[in-house]
């Protein structure tokens, strides 16, 4: 086949589309093309437009496929889309599914160092062949080089082809490779490569495109195990341990770079050997880490573990200790797909159950489930006030969604007057105003019964153990004693529920179907909702366990509710029935486990079939 | 149980912390976390009481049970053993000992200078299960320890604010401080015998437990390797007790950090 060349391929527009498509990028995993994603991501960010990018990754080093999905969208859409507008094919392995992707009369990117067969096109598609490679292997020297900067030198073709202000991204290179001249000048080299060779050989902006709009103040990106991290930092935790585990790992990582950044001595910088005011360990298992969080709290110190999938399952004994011993400890669960090793790099929320009722025996925790980096923020300074206030395990669940995809969220604040509530916690002086200390004894009005720090007083001195126990924590196999003890944790567990984040509930006047949500179903879920023409429908989405007495009314209030989710049994509506009592044939299942991000055409196709039936 | 210790460990350098633990936990079902104790030199006690069997479910051997031991029943018990001073050699524990429960006068000095070591303390107690293991062809049994053991390394405890009373040990006597001031003093019955050579120890440990004898004695010592905290570069004051003021950068520092997500 002849070259292309000058011949552009691309075929007048229907309608140009401002600010409202996506696209999708095809790799090879280990090539270095997360860089530049994030550079796209981050260019489209400062325009103004709503943005939200997707990485699908491989549960590899290097060699499998990798995509990195971007939608604009004026409207505030940001849930993955299904369908893209401009596919940028730079994987052979996965060029026959890729095409299919592409939108009726959409684009497709490939480079033309290697020309298209012509059982490689689809009636249909534009084709937009750039010579990538061969651009690069004629500026820079070296293989690896070739490799990395073909990956911007196609930044800069998109650059172009969607109307991105070149200068701007040359200047985000520039605050991204400040410390790095070389890397820096070979970035810029290659970015003006594609925009160049774009610029003179294809039509550009192609017409959907991204116009400026006013700059995104008091908005970030950020992605939800940064939050996470920063929530930790904030919350005042001095203490983490943690086993390393995908999605989770960035949650611990973004802690150590927050602490050495501000938590290393009195400020301003006292020089070197500054005292560290944290201690992180990296632990042999899971097992461990939930040991050294529980020892840490029970100490006094705040402490936390960030874990996935497997890493909950061995983590289950020891929330029952902690849920029986009384002692708080925080738990990040970056849920993956499950189950066993399931697929790392892909996402469920397939952990509901497991986390509400983690370990054997009669055991129940305080769960909270963010929808996105802000909430994971905000729920992690939360979710240790609730475990210090009740004395007791909370779970944070987030997902692989959230916590490794970068979004865009208003600005986080705090609260300079913000203070930990440690909870009943006896010092010095309060235990010699007793006449005795019963460490289970005492429980106010939510069941709490007051604790005491150990190398405080000897006046709070007592053994605690997961074996039965009374209210004095002596050991018991009395019936009376133990059911004494367990009947308060499951008052001092439903006391919690209003206390937990409430739900986010959207109702519709004389609506009569509710669609009840969690997490990162939040966004594909919502713009689903819209595109279901004629149905008047409520909108939930739950926020912390045990369930807000609003649940349960929302429930009540609708004929018939959807409850849309990530994992194959229905866990949240299995949850819903169990605690609110609903009957089972008015909670409808809308289960997506396929492992990747919800998109909001699914969701409105399966409530409108499960309608129709 | 170790990780437990050690989170309390972490949070509150202030307190003696000691663990009591079985050779079931610290030799099969723990051993992984005993392990990592050790390489991170958690400033504890950690004390193995060791009796070769599971007593509270009747008799099952444990990981340290010696071969050809046999159970009440009779039964040879047919794997190797894991030697808890042996594994410590191997991992770099600070302080080794080995006691024994009919010792009190051996053991109680051995105890006070696992408190007063400035990292992980293990000392192993040979505890015959007087109930499922302390019968004839038990080799962890009162009778066989008391025919076995050889006190090889003597160690007095010298308290950092007792006046040393003046209990003259004969031979040759090596004193090794603590960083508080009180001092161990050892006396090798073999000549030459260094609890701070590590390879000699380990030599001399393994010779005797192949004559199916028990050295018991403060085996191994080294101070000067630094602690859980001291490798953490940790403040002196207990992470718990820091106050909130310091541990929060606050509202506008949360902002300038932002400054770089937009």
């Amino acid at each position: 086949m002849a070259r292309p060349g000058v011949s552009v391929e691309v075929k007048p527009a229907a309608g140009a589309r401002v600010n409202e498509f996506a696209i999708k990028l095809a790799n090879v995993n280990g090539t270095g093309s997360a860089s530049t994603n994030s550079l796209l991501m981050q260019a489209i960010f400062r325009m103004g437009v709503s943005v939200s990018g997707k990485n699908l990754f491989p549960s590899n080093i290097q060699g499998l496929p990798t995509w990195f999905e971007i939608r604009v969208s004026a409207s505030g859409h940001t849930a993955r889309a299904s369908e893209y507008d401009l596919m940028v094919a730079m994987n052979g392995q996965t060029y026959t599914q890729d095409i299919a992707e592409v939108q009726a009369a959409g684009y497709l990117l490939y480079d033309d160092s290697w020309p298209l067969e012509s059982e490689q096109r689809r009636p249909g598609v534009n084709f937009l062949g750039v010579p990538l490679a061969q651009l690069c292997a004629d500026r820079f020297a070296t293989t690896k080089e070739r490799t990395l900067m073909k990956n911007v030198a196609t930044a800069g073709v998109l650059v172009a082809l969607l109307g991105l202000p070149v200068d701007e991204v040359t200047a985000l290179l520039e605050e991204t490779y400040s410390r790095h001249p070389r890397l820096l000048e070979d970035n810029q080299a290659a970015l003006r490569l594609g925009y160049e060779y774009a610029t003179t050989h294809l039509s550009c902006p192609l017409p959907f495109h991204v116009v400026k709009l006013a700059p995104p103040t008091g908005r970030i990106l950020i992605d939800g195990n940064t939050a996470v991290a920063l929530g930790a930092l904030y919350a005042g935790a001095t203490v983490a341990a943690w086993y390393p585990i995908t999605p989770s790992t960035s949650v611990m990582d973004g802690f150590s770079r927050l602490c050495a950044q501000y938590r290393q001595g009195p400020k301003p910088d006292a020089g070197e050997g500054r005292p560290h005011d944290y201690l992180i360990v990296q632990a042999e298992d899971e097992l461990a880490a939930l040991s050294m969080v529980i020892g840490a709290n029970w100490a006094g110190a705040r402490a936390f573990t960030a874990t996935s999938g497997p890493g909950l399952s061995l983590m289950q004994e020891l929330l029952g200790l902690a849920y029986y011993t009384e002692v708080p400890a925080v738990v990040v669960d970056v849920q993956r797909a499950g189950p066993s090793t399931g697929m790392p790099t892909r996402v469920q929320q397939a952990d509901i159950l497991a986390a509400a009722h983690a370990s054997h025996g009669d055991t129940r925790h305080i769960v909270l489930f963010p929808a996105d980096p802000a909430e994971c923020f905000y729920f992690m300074v939360q979710a240790f006030d609730l475990a210090e206030r009740f004395q007791t395990p909370v779970l944070l669940l987030s997902d692989l969604e959230i916590g490794m995809n970068e979004w865009e969220v208003p600005e986080l604040t705090w609260d300079d007057r913000y203070r930990p509530d440690r909870g009943r916690v006896l010092g010095r002086d309060e235990l010699e105003a007793l006449d005795h200390f019963w460490r289970y004894g005492d429980a106010d009005a939510e069941g709490v019964t007051p604790r005491t720090l150990p190398g405080v007083s000897p006046l709070g001195g007592h053994l605690i153990r997961g074996s039965g126990h009374d209210r004095r924590a002596d050991y018991t196999e009395n019936p009376g004693e133990y059911q004494e003890v367990m009947d308060r944790l499951l008052r001092k567990h439903r006391a919690a529920a209003p206390h937990l984040p409430p739900p986010v509930v959207e109702a519709q006047p004389g609506a009569d179907i509710g669609v009840i949500t969690v997490g990162s179903c939040d966004l594909a879920v919502r713009e689903a909702l819209e595109l279901i023409p004629g149905v008047r429908s409520s909108y939930l989405r739950v926020r912390g366990y045990p369930f807000a007495e609003e649940v349960g009314r929302f429930i009540e209030a609708h004929r018939l509710c959807f409850v849309v989710e990530e994992n194959r049994d229905g866990q949240l509506r299995s949850l819903l029935q169990i605690e609110t009592g609903a009957p089972g044939a008015k909670l409808r299942s809308v289960p997506s486990y396929g492992g990747l991000p919800l998109t909001a055409g699914w969701v409105a196709e399966q409530i409108t079939r499960q309608l129709e039936d | 149980m170790a990780p437990i210790a050690t989170g309390v460990a972490a949070a509150n350098r202030e307190l003696v912390v000691v663990g009591v633990s079985g050779d079931g936990d610290s030799l099969s079902i723990g051993l992984g976390h005993l392990c990592h104790a050790i390489r991170r030199n958690v400033r504890m006690l950690y004390v193995i009481a060791d009796n070769g069997v599971y007593g509270l479910t009747k008799g099952q051997f444990s990981a340290s049970a010696d071969v050809g031991s046999r159970s009440r029943r009779g039964e040879p018990n047919l794997l190797p053993p894991i030697d808890a001073m042996l594994l410590g050699l191997s991992l770099g524990a600070t302080f080794l000992a080995r006691g024994f429960s009919g010792d009190k006068g051996q053991l109680v000095p051995i105890l006070k200078a696992g408190l007063a070591h400035g990292g992980f303390a293990l000392v192993e107690v040979i505890s015959p299960c007087v109930q499922f293991n302390d019968h004839e062809g038990s080799t962890k049994s009162f009778g066989y320890v008391r025919q076995h053991e050889l006190q090889e390394v003597d160690a007095d405890f010298i308290p950092s604010r007792e006046e040393i009373r003046g209990q003259q040990i004969p031979g040759t006597a090596t004193e090794v401080k603590f960083h508080d001031g009180a001092a161990v003093r050892f006396r090798a019955v073999p000549p030459g015998y260094d609890p701070r050579d590590r390879r000699a120890v380990e030599a001399y440990l393994r010779d005797h437990s192949g004559h199916g004898e028990i050295v018991t004695g403060l085996l191994y010592l080294d101070e000067s390797v630094p602690d859980l905290h001291q490798l953490n570069g940790t403040p002196e004051e207990p992470l718990w007790s820091l106050p909130y003021e310091r541990l929060c950068p606050g509202a506008a520092e949360l902002a300038q950090f932002q400054a770089r997500l937009r």
